[in-house]
C-alpha cells in the first residue's frame, strides 16, 4: 500500500505507532500533488513550508512521548473559502484576492491542527460557492480524477478531486445546497454535511447564511467520523452554531446498523434521475435489507424555497461588489447574483416561513424511521462544459439540476453522509444517507455498514497520467 | 408588470446598474427563479407557518 492509498485513520495509526513519520507522509503527498495537480487542478494555494513545520512538530511530539492527537500527521486541505493565515480568502473569486491576508486560520483548521493534522493548502471551488459543477473562470475547472474530461461537481470541487486523487486523505468543504454532497458523489468519495448549526463556520467566507454548512470529505466513513469528532463543539464566533452537547461518532461505528430503522425516500426522490442514480439507491437498500419507502412531503416545494432563499441572500451579500465590480465576477455566477439581488422580499420571507413547516414535517417522519436513503445526484459526472441534463424525455439546465436531490435536505438542515458507489455506472455515483437532526452518528453508522458490506467504497482514482493528459 | 420593467425598477430602487450586455442573461435567470418560485408562492396557507424559520437570539453583554 502506498501513502496515497492510505486512509486518514491508517496514516494516523502508522504515525502514532512510529511506523512512519509525519514528514514522510507529507513528502509523499507533496510528490503526488506535484505529479497530478497539473491534471486535476485541485489546489489553488499550496503551503508546503508551513506543512513541513507542522509535520516536524508532530514527529517531535512523538519523539518526546507526547500524544500528538487522533489525526497525527494526517495532511489535509480546505476549500479556499476557509481562512488560511497569511493568504487572502479567495472563495473562488477574482475580487477577493484583493482582500488582506487572513490574520488567523478558520476555527475548523485550528481544531484539526490541535488533533495533529497538517494543513497542506487551499482548494479550488466554484466562485463564491454558487456552483454545482466545479468549474471556475478564474482558476480553471477542477477535473474529475476518475476521468478528467468530466466535472468534479461543486462547489467543493477541489476538495472532492484532491481526496479522490489520493493527494490528501481528508479535505474540508462547504455545503449550502449540496456543495459537499454533489462533488463527493461525482468524485466517488465519502462526504458529511452535518446538521445545520453543528459545526462552526467561524473564519469562512459566507454564501447564504441561512443554509451554509461546513464539513469533511474523505475516503471512508471512519475518516469522516474521526475528523468530525475533532471538529465538533460550540463556538460563539458563528451565531448559528448550536449550544448542543457533542455526540462522538467514532465509537458508534462499531455498532454497525443494528437497530437502525432505515427506509428509502420515494416520490420526489424516486424518479427524476438517470436510471443508474436510482439503481445506486436500490443496491444500497438491498444490501441493508430495506424494503420500506417513505415520502418527504413537499420536497419539490422545499427545493424551490431553498432556490429562492439562496438567490436572494447571495445577491444581497454581494450587492456592493455587483455595483462596483460586476465585470470581475465569473460569468457563470454574475447573472444569477444580479437576478437574486432584485428578488421581492415577499418571496424570501415566504421561503423562510415554509422552511419552518417543512422542518416540522421532516421531524414527524423521523419519529418512525432513523435513516433515509436517497440519490445524491441525478447522474454521474457530466462532461466538463456541459450545460444541459437529459433525463428521459426532459432536457433541463444542468447547473441548477445537479442539486435537485440535495437541496431539499439541506433546506431542512438534516445531517447527510454521501456513500459513494463504484461500478453502477462508468463513473461513481453517491447515495445520501439522511438522519434526523443532530444524529450524524446514525448516518455514519449506516454509511460504514455499506462500506463493510462492500457496497460503498472510495478507492483512489487510477492515475494513468499519459492517458489523462490526452483527455485534457 | 413585465419582468423587464420589474428588473429596471427594482434595480434602480437598490442603486444597481445592470449593464446592457448583461441584461438578457439576467432576465433569463430572473425568469428561471420566477418559474421555480411559483411553486413556493402557490403554497396553500395550511403549508405555511406564521413564524419564519430564522431565529435571532440577542447576545449577552460581556
Amino acid at each position: 500500500m502506498t501513502v496515497g492509498d492510505m486512509s486518514a485513520s491508517e496514516m494516523a495509526a502508522a504515525v502514532r505507532s512510529g511506523g512512519i513519520s509525519a514528514v514522510e507522509i507529507l513528502n509523499a503527498c507533496c510528490e503526488r500533488i506535484e505529479r497530478l495537480d497539473g491534471i486535476v487542478n485541485a489546489f489553488t494555494d499550496l503551503t508546503p513550508e508551513r506543512a513541513a513545520r507542522e509535520a516536524e512538530g508532530v514527529d517531535a511530539a512523538i519523539a518526546a512521548g507526547r500524544d500528538p492527537g487522533p489525526l497525527a500527521g494526517v495532511p489535509f486541505a480546505v476549500k479556499n473559502l476557509f481562512d488560511i493565515e497569511g493568504l487572502p480568502t479567495r472563495a473562488g473569486s477574482k475580487i477577493n484576492r484583493d482582500r488582506s491576508p487572513a490574520g488567523a486560520d478558520a476555527l475548523l483548521i485550528r481544531r484539526l491542527r490541535a488533533a495533529g493534522a497538517v494543513l497542506l493548502g487551499g482548494l479550488n471551488m466554484g466562485e463564491y460557492a454558487y456552483d454545482f459543477t466545479g468549474e471556475n473562470a478564474h482558476d480553471g475547472p477542477s477535473r474529475n480524477p476518475h476521468d478528467p474530461g468530466h466535472m468534479t461537481g461543486g462547489s467543493s470541487g477541489g476538495s472532492g478531486a484532491a481526496v479522490a486523487a489520493g493527494m490528501v486523505p481528508l479535505a474540508l468543504g462547504s455545503d449550502t445546497n449540496g456543495s459537499i454532497r454533489v462533488p463527493s458523489a461525482l468524485c466517488g468519495v465519502f462526504g458529511l454535511k452535518p446538521t445545520y448549526g453543528r459545526l462552526p463556520r467561524t473564519g469562512t467566507f459566507p454564501f447564504c447564511d441561512s443554509l451554509d454548512h461546513v464539513g469533511p470529505m474523505a475516503r471512508s466513513a471512519s475518516d469522516l467520523a474521526l475528523s468530525f469528532d475533532a471538529m465538533q463543539g460550540y463556538d460563539a464566533g458563528d451565531p448559528v452554531c448550536a449550544k448542543k452537547p457533542t455526540r462522538p461518532t467514532v465509537s458508534a461505528l462499531n455498532e454497525g446498523a443494528n437497530g437502525i430503522r432505515i427506509a428509502v425516500a420515494g416520490d420526489y426522490f424516486g424518479s427524476g434521475g438517470e436510471p443508474a442514480a436510482h439503481e445506486a439507491v436500490a443496491r444500497a437498500a438491498r444490501a441493508l435489507s430495506v424494503g420500506r419507502e417513505v415520502v418527504l412531503p413537499e420536497a419539490e416545494r422545499a427545493r424551490a424555497a431553498a432556490f429562492v432563499m439562496t438567490a436572494s441572500e447571495g445577491g444581497s451579500l454581494h450587492l456592493e461588489r455587483l455595483r462596483t465590480r460586476a465585470a470581475d465576477f465569473d460569468p457563470d455566477t454574475r447573472y444569477r447574483f444580479l437576478a437574486g439581488a432584485v428578488l421581492p422580499a415577499h418571496w424570501y420571507v415566504a421561503a423562510q416561513r415554509f422552511r419552518r413547516r417543512f422542518h416540522e414535517q421532516c421531524l414527524k417522519l423521523f419519529r418512525d424511521v432513523d435513516v433515509i436513503l436517497a440519490p445524491a445526484t441525478p447522474c454521474p459526472a457530466p462532461e466538463r462544459g456541459e450545460k444541459w441534463l437529459t433525463v428521459g424525455d426532459r432536457t433541463l439546465p444542468l447547473r441548477p439540476n445537479l442539486g435537485v436531490f440535495t437541496q431539499p435536505l439541506s433546506f431542512a438542515g438534516l445531517p447527510v453522509v454521501v456513500a459513494p458507489l463504484h461500478g453502477v455506472a462508468r463513473l461513481p455515483l453517491g447515495v445520501q444517507v439522511v438522519a434526523a437532526p443532530w444524529r450524524e452518528d446514525m448516518a455514519l453508522r449506516v454509511a460504514a455498514e455499506l462500506e463493510r458490506l462492500g457496497i460503498a467504497s472510495a478507492p483512489v482514482a487510477a492515475s494513468p497520467e499519459p492517458a489523462i493528459r490526452g483527455a485534457l | 408588470m413585465s419582468l423587464d420593467r420589474y428588473l429596471d425598477d427594482a434595480a434602480a430602487m437598490i442603486g444597481l446598474e445592470i449593464p446592457s450586455e448583461y441584461r438578457d442573461e439576467v432576465l433569463v435567470n430572473l425568469e428561471r427563479i420566477e418559474a421555480i418560485a411559483a411553486l413556493l408562492l402557490d403554497c396553500p396557507p395550511a403549508a405555511q407557518c406564521d413564524e419564519a424559520a430564522s431565529v435571532f437570539c440577542p447576545g449577552d453583554v460581556e
